[in-house]
């Protein structure tokens, strides 16, 4: 025993030791490399008033999945970033806003336990910055009965964009999947056409409709619209698929950690050719670049916000508030705009209102009634509006891979979906794009 | 259709699940614990190699460090377990262990987020076209061994007095501790060989499919395929059956009909396998110990 014990600990010396000294030097750099640096008056957050709020708490609360295998975290993350600062200036109107955010862990039920939580505690006013990737429909259900909005900050699957009571910032897989196809189709690239996708009920096999439905209106050859088990460990047969349909393009509409394995298994067989290869949203991340290699320079990827170094008031005060109030390795990513920007489009919604009034009643109505919302992280104007279905972002951006890292490669576009023709048709007759 | 890169990628995979099918079968044979844990063992030391080559450590060191890292957490798992375990059925060691795959599972989420990691071994870079088909060295280090565990474990047994032991143990614990055997430091031996060998199945098996957390955590289900084909006792039925999993699935997967299907592989060939050795009353797991 003693022995055993002995031989461990000088193990661990002995790799400590090593590990130590086979290190390389790191450069370091900020957490958003290429953006403008921050001013003074990126902090001056709601009221500005650089007073902090000792009112009486309005409490907010957010359902997100932060474990589980899927981390949304990131998105209540930056509102609770934003909605500090807001407390630090004034609150709103004196009042500081108190946020609850409840993991559901990827597990519906829970969401179903969370959001019923939230709906019965009256003092919730609202729930802003969710980023459930699992539990839209459930949670609908018992915010409807409530009277409960949600300002969601991520949504993916369906239910999260056919909603009365819950309304995504973000533009959400099927739409970003079209955005790139659009792109291609732009370029003179998108005939014929590949998607790849995965096979879940509500999610993967709503892109995959989009995809077709919009391939048949422009007169696009799809090449394959392939959907592939969550499960599946080798891609062989997805990349001979791809390699015999040889398409012009292709899009890959995968969480991240899927698509780099896509793109590995491709470049193991060599399989790049001269198809444009790109990803949805998802692998729009600071880290993609780099791990999917030098291979892939020249990768596209559609974004569904503004790029995360870009310039504007928004963008900038994003990354502000992030650097003064999130941890440091706290991911500046879509999400966390996404977070961010709905805890925005929260506050400047309620700071019009008498700050005594502020119930459940009064800030429904508010939340109901942002209309026309301008941010340079969006395309266009940001609505909510009182419908059975939600998704006033359909317009994005899209990057490209430049020595591992992305940059712009086209700016704001608006996306064509063949099923959102009543929504453009009621932001005209309702006059949901002007304040 | 050229069927060879399917039969080459299935050749792959399945012998680094046979590598990790001997791995689980060693310990089971020594300790009588089926270890659940074994995907998630591998999960982590593949994390880690990928943190540790993220936090610039050359990579063959960062290889070691996870290698040696499985066979730590193995070894400190069969430390403290092992002796409430010995006392236990195998039913509930097994499930002690599917405790520890959920907790290192859930250090594992915890830890590392949901982007995209990817390990790329040098050996990965170096490719060839065999009759249309790449291959790359990685793979070609997967096949040898996988071959070369299964003969060196075979010989170890045979030949050395620790291989002794674990025979002894194997065939009955209680006489081989009253004839002087050191059950301790044998059950050690095979808890820390056994983590090795998911440390480095889970680095091979990172580098040729996915790193994520759960997937390869549940790349256990395979495995105990292959030992299951092994039925339990043959380390050279193990390579086979782990061999014949990874062509099925990546043979199954070739046709777009079936494709969908091909996770399910697993299941069904062991399923059958169990029948068919049940009604021939061969073997069950009781009575192996027995």
């Amino acid at each position: 025993m003693n022995r055993i014990l002995r031989a461990t600990a000088a193990l661990g010396v002995g790799a400590l030791v090593v590990a130590l000294s086979a290190c390389v030097p790191e450069d370091d750099g900020g957490p958003v490399q290429g953006a403008p640096s921050a001013d003074a008056a990126d902090l001056s957050c709601g009221l500005g008033t650089g007073e902090e709020a000792t009112g009486e708490p309005i409490k907010v609360a957010a359902v997100a999945t932060a474990s589980g295998g899927v981390d949304f975290s990131s998105s209540p993350g930056s509102a609770q970033a934003y909605f500090d600062c807001v407390n630090d200036n004034g609150g709103i109107n004196g009042r500081p806003i108190e946020y609850e955010v409840g993991d559901d862990a990827l597990d519906p039920t829970r969401t179903a336990q969370l959001a019923a939580g939230y709906a019965a505690d009256t003092s919730v006013v609202a729930l802003v910055g969710d980023a459930t990737f699992v539990g839209c429909d459930v949670a609908n259900v018992e915010y409807q009965k409530a009277g409960l909005y949600s300002i969601t900050g991520v949504g993916v699957p369906q239910a999260c964009f056919e909603s009365s009571n819950i309304a995504p910032v973000n533009a959400g897989p099927r739409t970003s999947a079209l955005a790139t196809m659009q792109y291609f189709e732009r370029q003179d690239q998108a005939d014929p056409f590949f998607a790849i996708g995965l096979n879940t009920r509500g999610n993967g096999d709503w892109v995959a409709d989009g995809i077709e439905k919009y391939a048949a209106e422009a007169g696009i050859e799809l090449a394959g619209n392939v959907l592939s088990d969550p499960a599946e460990s080798n891609f062989l047969p997805l990349i001979s698929q791809v390699t015999q349909a040889d398409p012009a393009s292709l899009v890959i509409v995968d969480p991240a950690p899927i698509a780099a394995s896509i793109l590995a298994t491709a470049e193991q067989q060599d399989a790049r050719g001269d198809i444009q290869w790109s990803c949805t949203a998802s692998c729009y991340d600071a880290q993609f670049g780099e791990q999917i290699g030098d291979y892939w320079e020249g990768f596209v990827a559609n974004s569904e916000l503004a790029l995360v170094a870009a310039d504007g008031d928004d963008a900038n005060q994003w990354r502000a508030v992030m650097d003064e109030y999130a941890d440091a390795d706290a991911p500046r990513d879509t999400f966390s705009q996404a977070g961010f920007l709905s805890a925005k489009i929260f506050v400047d919604a309620l700071l019009p209102l008498d700050a005594e009034t502020l119930d459940r009643e009064t800030v429904s109505q508010a939340v109901l009634g942002v209309k026309g919302y301008e941010s340079d992280l969006l395309c266009a104007p940001w609505y909510y509006g009182e419908a059975d279905e939600h998704h006033a972002n359909h317009a994005t951006r899209m990057a490209v891979i430049e020595d591992g890292a992305y940059v712009e490669l086209e700016g704001c576009q608006d996306v064509a979906d063949p099923d959102m023709a009543d929504i453009l048709e009621r932001e005209q007759s309702e006059g949901l794009l002007t304040e | 259709m050229n069927l060879l890169p399917f039969v080459v990628a299935g050749l792959v995979i399945g012998s680094v699940y046979a590598l990790s099918g001997v791995g689980v079968l060693v310990l089971y044979r020594t300790t009588g614990v089926l270890n659940f844990a074994h995907g998630a063992v591998g999960g982590l030391a593949a994390l880690l190699v990928w943190q540790t080559v993220e936090l610039r450590l050359q990579p063959a060191v960062a290889i070691a460090l996870g290698i040696a890292a499985g066979a730590a957490v193995a070894l400190l798992f069969g430390l403290v377990a092992g002796p409430y375990l010995a006392r236990v059925d195998q039913l509930r060691k097994a499930i002690a262990t599917l405790g520890l795959a959920l907790v290192l599972l859930g250090v594992m989420l915890f830890v590392w987020n949901d982007k995209a990691r990817t390990i790329r071994l040098e050996t990965s870079r170096i490719s060839f076209d065999v009759g249309g088909a790449r291959v790359n060295v990685t793979q070609l280090v997967c096949l040898g061994l996988a071959l070369l565990v299964v003969v060196g474990t075979l010989l170890a047994l045979r030949y050395t007095s620790m291989g002794t032991s674990m025979r002894a143990l194997a065939s009955d614990r209680e006489l081989a501790a009253v004839v002087g055997t050191n059950v301790r430091l044998v059950e050690n031996t095979a808890w820390a060989t056994s983590g090795a060998i998911a440390g480095v199945s889970g680095i091979l098996l990172a580098d040729q499919t996915r790193l994520e957390p759960a997937f390869l955590t549940f790349l256990i289900i395979p495995v105990l395929a292959a030992v299951v084909i092994g039925r339990f006792v043959s380390l050279w039925l193990t390579l086979v059956g782990g061999l014949a999993i990874g062509v099925g699935q990546s043979l199954v997967s070739a046709w777009p009909t079936v494709s969908a299907f091909s996770t399910a592989v697993p299941f069904v060939v062991a399923t059958v396998v169990i029948l068919v050795a049940t009604r021939r009353r061969v073997v069950t797991v009781g009575v192996v110990r027995a």
